[in-house]
């Protein structure tokens, strides 16, 4: 059997085992074992697999149909019981918090780091008692704060293994991270904007090591916080921050 | 060159209580992992996998009408439809883990999902009754089932692309899409080479995903 085209392109036997899986429209088990050894094997083959179910897919969303209305409480009561703790328990962290520091504790503590600078062009953050500079890779992000005053704010994760860096002004905001520990598979760092008084707004999710990230200018007392998440981001926070700043 | 040296600051564990009290779950929005995008879908399943009731129901508002759509289309009984959207949501809920945005979208996940258990649902009922009483495209002309189906589409690019297609594509598509037969069934029914028939239905799907901008 010409599994391949001399050229290396996939044979028309080739596109017709991919559009009988895609459509499960194999007579025998043998059939569909070859196509799938074809797809786990050849990267081009996995690709236009993808593209074809992507295509039956596009129909299946045009012709889709609402289900029976009872169909949802059907499916949700066969569930079974959430697997892990909500992702917040407010009252019980509030308790939790209340007891073992104050409040405010960390806004004191960053709005105590501020320093108004001009044109900042080059970052240093202390850290492990030694700089690390943040320069060349962020000048780009760094000029959309050219002749602005800017407020510097600066901070660590608890163990000092990791910084933050923010700097606002009037025309824009950079917020840069280092040596941020490396996250497992199931988590991302994001970054969250909250307005004094009021909610958390999710923004980028961001990577271990160093980073930058460019927002737009926030008003005086907006808090920017970095929290672990499930990968991909959380649409409100589900941990406390592991680092947090006053704008 | 103006450079700022900053002291350091700790700060340690923030205290996200107070702006959280402010914060009810799942508000806000978001730019970059905005609703529809494979980042914001690649979140719910993170979040389903861990087993988050609220994630999995955004998840079923989403699909549930694709896979309803498959399962009815192809199974024909609203009734055994039914068990089998829920048999695919609950093996989404069970395997959401597995979503990988690298490998397509959320929406071709759930429909291969649905797909695969639909035509094992009536090939099982085949064997069981000979399909006697569900092998519409015997009864039924062709052009009745395209009419059929161009009335459910509500998609203008979709109707126009399968209106791209020619009346032998088209025959051939409707009976494994529309009616899940093999590839053999259809020559059968068609009277026609096996050949021929898995040419027609490739020619078809590659005329498809072309004219639908399918990468």
């Amino acid at each position: 059997m010409d599994r391949q085209n001399y050229d290396g392109s996939l044979s028309t036997e080739d596109h017709e085992l991919l559009t009988g899986l895609a459509l499960e429209a194999f007579d025998s088990p043998e059939d569909r074992e070859r196509a799938e050894h074809l797809v786990s094997s050849n990267e081009q083959a996995a690709q236009w697999l993808r593209g074809y179910r992507e295509t039956l897919s596009r129909i299946d969303r045009a012709t889709s149909v609402e289900p029976p209305a009872d169909l949802r409480a059907k499916i949700f009561a066969e569930l079974p019981a959430r697997q892990v703790p909500a992702p917040i328990s407010l009252s019980e962290r509030r308790e939790q918090k209340r007891r073992t520091m104050p409040r405010y504790g960390w806004l004191a503590a960053a709005a105590a780091a501020v320093v108004i600078v001009a044109v900042p062009t080059t970052i240093a953050v202390n850290q492990h008692q030694r700089a690390v500079t943040a320069e060349a890779q962020h000048n780009e992000l760094l000029s959309v704060l050219d002749g602005q005053q800017v407020k510097v704010v600066n901070t660590q994760m608890p163990q000092g293994e990791g910084a933050m860096t923010l700097l606002a002004s009037s025309a824009g905001t950079v917020v840069l991270g280092h040596d941020l520990p490396v996250m497992d598979q199931e988590h991302d760092y994001q970054l969250w904007t909250i307005a004094a008084g009021g909610t958390p707004v999710p923004s980028d999710v961001v990577p271990h090591g160093d980073w930058s990230a460019q927002l737009p200018a926030i008003p005086e007392g907006t808090t920017i916080a970095l929290t672990v998440e499930p990968a991909g981001g959380s649409q409100a926070p589900t941990t406390d921050p592991v680092m947090a700043l006053v704008g | 060159m103006n450079r700022a040296d900053t002291e350091h600051s700790n700060t340690g564990s923030g205290d996200i209580l107070e702006f959280m009290d402010r914060a009810p779950s799942g508000t806000g929005t978001r730019a970059e992992v905005g609703s529809g995008t494979t980042e914001y879908f690649s979140g719910l399943c993170q979040r389903v996998a861990q087993g988050d009731h609220q994630a999995f129901d955004s998840l079923y508002t989403e699909l549930s009408p694709i896979v309803y759509g498959i399962s009815v289309r192809l199974i024909r009984n609203p009734s055994q439809a039914s068990e089998v959207t829920q048999e695919v949501m609950l093996e989404i809920w069970n395997n959401a883990n597995s979503y990988s945005a690298s490998t397509g979208s959320i929406y071709a996940w759930a429909s291969t999902i649905a797909r695969r258990r639909a035509i094992d649902r009536i090939r099982s009922e085949e064997a069981r009754t000979q399909r006697e009483d569900r092998n519409f495209t015997v009864d039924r002309e062709v052009a009745q089932i395209d009419d059929e189906l161009m009335a459910q589409v509500d998609s203008e690019q979709v109707r126009n692309c399968l209106g791209t297609l020619t009346d032998k594509e088209k025959q051939t598509v409707i009976d494994t899409y529309y009616g899940g037969s093999t590839y053999a069934q259809v020559a059968e029914r068609r009277q026609m080479p096996l050949a021929t028939v898995k040419s027609r239905i490739r020619s078809a799907l590659q005329r498809l995903k072309t004219c639908l901008e399918v990468a």
